[in-house]
């Protein structure tokens, strides 16, 4: 049976009640509306629904799988539905099922989680926030997976009273750290920048390219650190190595 | 304190110099004398702040030390450190950067033969001020681009002074931004104990390189040093921590190798030694890089042993995460870690009366015995049998590599087929067919830098 959702984590719970409610099975889910003529079951999302269904993970998993299970739901590029939905049928079948590692869903959900954890991890590190003309401090981000929450809490926590803006350009998401909250944003013009940023960025490019012993150079070993991908708004590597370059 | 103390010296003479550089700006002076009156150094020095910070951060980077873990500073406004540390960019050697590592000042009384800044190098000097180092700090952290400052110096005037210059930049920060991200100090080998007490209570780390693993190399080449002097200030730290009821802070080292003759055996039994008296967390290792011509040295043209550095970074790991000895890895027999195989693989081998291990009944002290298989791959094996015996494919599945572990385990009784269990043919089993190697310029650029834990 073929299955659609609207690709959100509200329509991924309401899609798991459904299974349970009208005992489907699905072979294959969609985020989007596939050209077929085959029967397709279409989820609406629900609300109610929904928090039945996470209630219910909260009751039945012990804490870290139901993080687990929300930092794959976050992983919006991934078509994880068909075995996310097996390791929760198979927590609610017991939940010490999901502490097995024999078991191929939980595998590939905890390889998932891993990833996606690796990546609010890096970008930890990687963010680099501008100061605005208005002492605002703005940082664009490009991730596979939207993690744009947790990073935003992160900094918050990090920067105190300073006020910063992270914006997710390929989502249209901007996390503002005053109110905490995340906001769709259709497209920002964000003012210039500040009289001492180019000062800073100079000077950060300076100690970044002084830093490193000649006669070790090693770039092989820096992109397994620093992937491309990571690289676009990374100012030390404007201009030499920029994503879109062929290796 | 009293005033003619060697901290309010230090504080006293910023406070002039500032004041000075006031008075001269308006004057439209050149800060150049000013500098040699700050410094007690005589050498051209630099002006704009990125020409001192290309060259002071050039002076620092043969420090290896980058980790930015495990520390916790409390009722800060700005900054936080975080329990795993965080890698903010990798340099194009493939090292991570996670401090604003450069010096204070390079200009140096000392004449060690293995340091770019020795006093007699004519190389370009330059200065920060405790505050536009601590500035630079604030802007870098704000931007992201740093988790916290590395904080060290050439010796200027006294190790006392130079100390008090350190402490500072250190208050600055911790006083007056209320800075609570990661701060690494040195400590200068030779100064006060009142200046380290100092520094302890608001550091999150503190080191003091050895450098050299030997008192008689040290002799030879660091004619300001020796053994007691670089470990005083660690063990000031540290019997200072102590009489603390908080938790004890952080140490580490470095040291040079491939500079002197001292053996792999020499350089871990000192590691492990330092180790065992809880007095350091970390040992850091440095292919040494011949910067200077010095009969008593590798000549400039010689490369840096990246491999061998490897090596013993591998080692140094076993010794804090696995459970071994230094004795067991090296000993007075084979001073030298094999170059082609890791430690434990080569201990394994010359072990062969311990293996095959059983996966599916072996303790974790054992799982992580085994060449090829970490401490992951043992929590993984261990949760993992929990639910079901496991045999050599489920293994693969569960990501844990057979390539090295193959020929050192059974799965349920079963011993792979094609090798037998003989030091020889398992070597020649992972080496593989030797390819035939025009050695070149570039065979040593397989160094891998070990991470932070």
């Amino acid at each position: 049976m073929i299955v659609v959702y609207d690709g959100t984590a509200e329509g991924f719970l309401s899609l798991v009640f459904e299974v349970y409610a009208h005992k489907l099975s699905p072979t294959h889910i969609f985020k989007s509306r596939p050209q077929s003529l085959l029967q397709i079951h279409e989820v609406r999302s629900d609300e109610t629904h929904a928090r039945r269904v996470l209630e219910g993970m909260k009751r039945t998993f012990s804490p870290l799988h139901v993080r687990e299970i929300q930092q794959v739901l976050l992983c919006d590029t991934l078509a994880f539905e068909l075995p996310l939905l097996a390791y929760v049928n198979l927590g609610f079948k017991d939940p010490k099922n999901l502490y097995d590692p024999t078991q191929e869903s939980v595998r590939t959900v905890q390889n998932w989680a891993r990833v996606y954890g690796r990546m609010v991890h890096r970008m930890k590190g990687f963010v680099r926030f501008e100061e605005l003309e208005e002492g605002v401090f703005y940082a664009k981000i490009q991730t596979d997976y939207n993690i744009l929450a947790l990073l935003g809490h992160h900094f918050v926590e990090r920067l105190g009273a300073q006020g910063f803006i992270l914006h997710d350009v390929e989502r249209g998401l901007a996390f503002v750290s005053q109110e905490r909250e995340i906001y769709a944003v259709a497209h920002a013009d964000v003012p210039q920048v500040s009289e001492k940023e180019l000062t800073c960025k100079g000077l950060w490019q300076t100690f970044f390219s002084h830093v490193a012993i000649q006669n070790r150079t090693n770039p092989k070993l820096q992109q397994a650190f620093v992937p491309l991908k990571y690289r676009t708004y990374m100012s030390e590597f404007e201009g030499r190595y920029s994503s879109t370059c062929k290796h | 304190m009293g005033a003619d103390s060697p901290t309010m010296r230090g504080v006293c003479e910023g406070v002039l110099y500032r004041f000075l550089a006031l008075k001269l700006q308006r004057f439209h002076f050149e800060i150049k004398s000013l500098d040699t009156f700050f410094l007690g150094y005589t050498a051209p020095m630099a002006k704009t702040l990125f020409e001192k910070m290309a060259i002071l951060s050039d002076s620092a980077k043969y420090d290896v030390s980058c980790s930015s873990s495990g520390s916790d500073q409390k009722g800060a406004s700005l900054g936080k450190s975080h329990a795993s540390g965080i890698c903010h960019s990798f340099s194009a050697d493939g090292r991570c950067i996670s401090l604003l590592k450069v010096l204070m000042t390079n200009a140096c009384i000392y004449e060690c033969a293995y340091c770019i800044n020795r006093a007699s190098n004519a190389i370009p000097r330059a200065a920060f001020t405790p505050r536009e180092l601590a500035d630079i700090t604030i802007d870098f952290y704000k931007r992201n681009y740093i988790e916290g400052l590395f904080l060290s110096s050439g010796i200027v005037k006294s190790e006392n002074h130079t100390m008090g210059l350190l402490l500072q930049t250190l208050e600055i920060l911790r006083f007056e931004y209320g800075f609570g991200g990661y701060i690494h100090v040195k400590l200068i080998p030779g100064c006060d104990t009142e200046l380290i007490e100092k520094v302890v209570a608001l550091a999150s780390r503190v080191s003091s390189n050895i450098e050299l693993p030997s008192s008689h190399s040290l002799a030879l080449l660091a004619p300001n040093k020796t053994k007691e002097k670089v470990m005083q200030p660690l063990r000031a730290a540290r019997d200072i921590s102590l009489h603390k009821t908080s938790a004890p802070i952080p140490m580490s080292t470095q040291l040079i190798v491939g500079a002197t003759p001292e053996s792999d055996f020499d350089i871990l039994r000192l590691s492990s030694a330092l180790y065992e008296k809880a007095l350091l967390k970390r040992v850091y290792y440095s292919a040494y890089i011949p910067i200077n011509d010095n009969a008593l040295l590798p000549s400039t043209l010689t490369a840096p042993p990246l491999l061998r550095e490897h090596r013993l970074y591998q080692a140094d790991w076993l010794l804090r995460f696995y459970g071994f000895r230094a004795e067991e890895l090296v000993d007075e027999a084979t001073r030298k870690l094999d170059v082609d195989l890791d430690p434990k693989t080569f201990w394994a081998l010359r072990h062969l009366e311990h293996f095959p291990v059983e996966i599916n009944t072996a303790p974790k002290e054992v799982l992580v015995r085994i060449p090829g298989i970490g401490v992951r791959g043992a929590l993984k094996i261990l949760q993992a049998r929990k639910f079901r015996a496991l045999d050599h494919a489920m293994l693969s599945r569960l990501g844990v590599s057979l390539k090295r572990a193959n020929y050192f385990i059974t799965c349920k009784g079963v011993y792979q087929k094609e090798v037998p269990l003989r030091e020889d043919h398992i070597r020649r089993a992972l080496l593989g067919p030797k390819k035939l190697l025009q050695p070149s310029l570039f065979d040593w650029y397989q160094g891998m830098v070990g991470g932070e834990v």
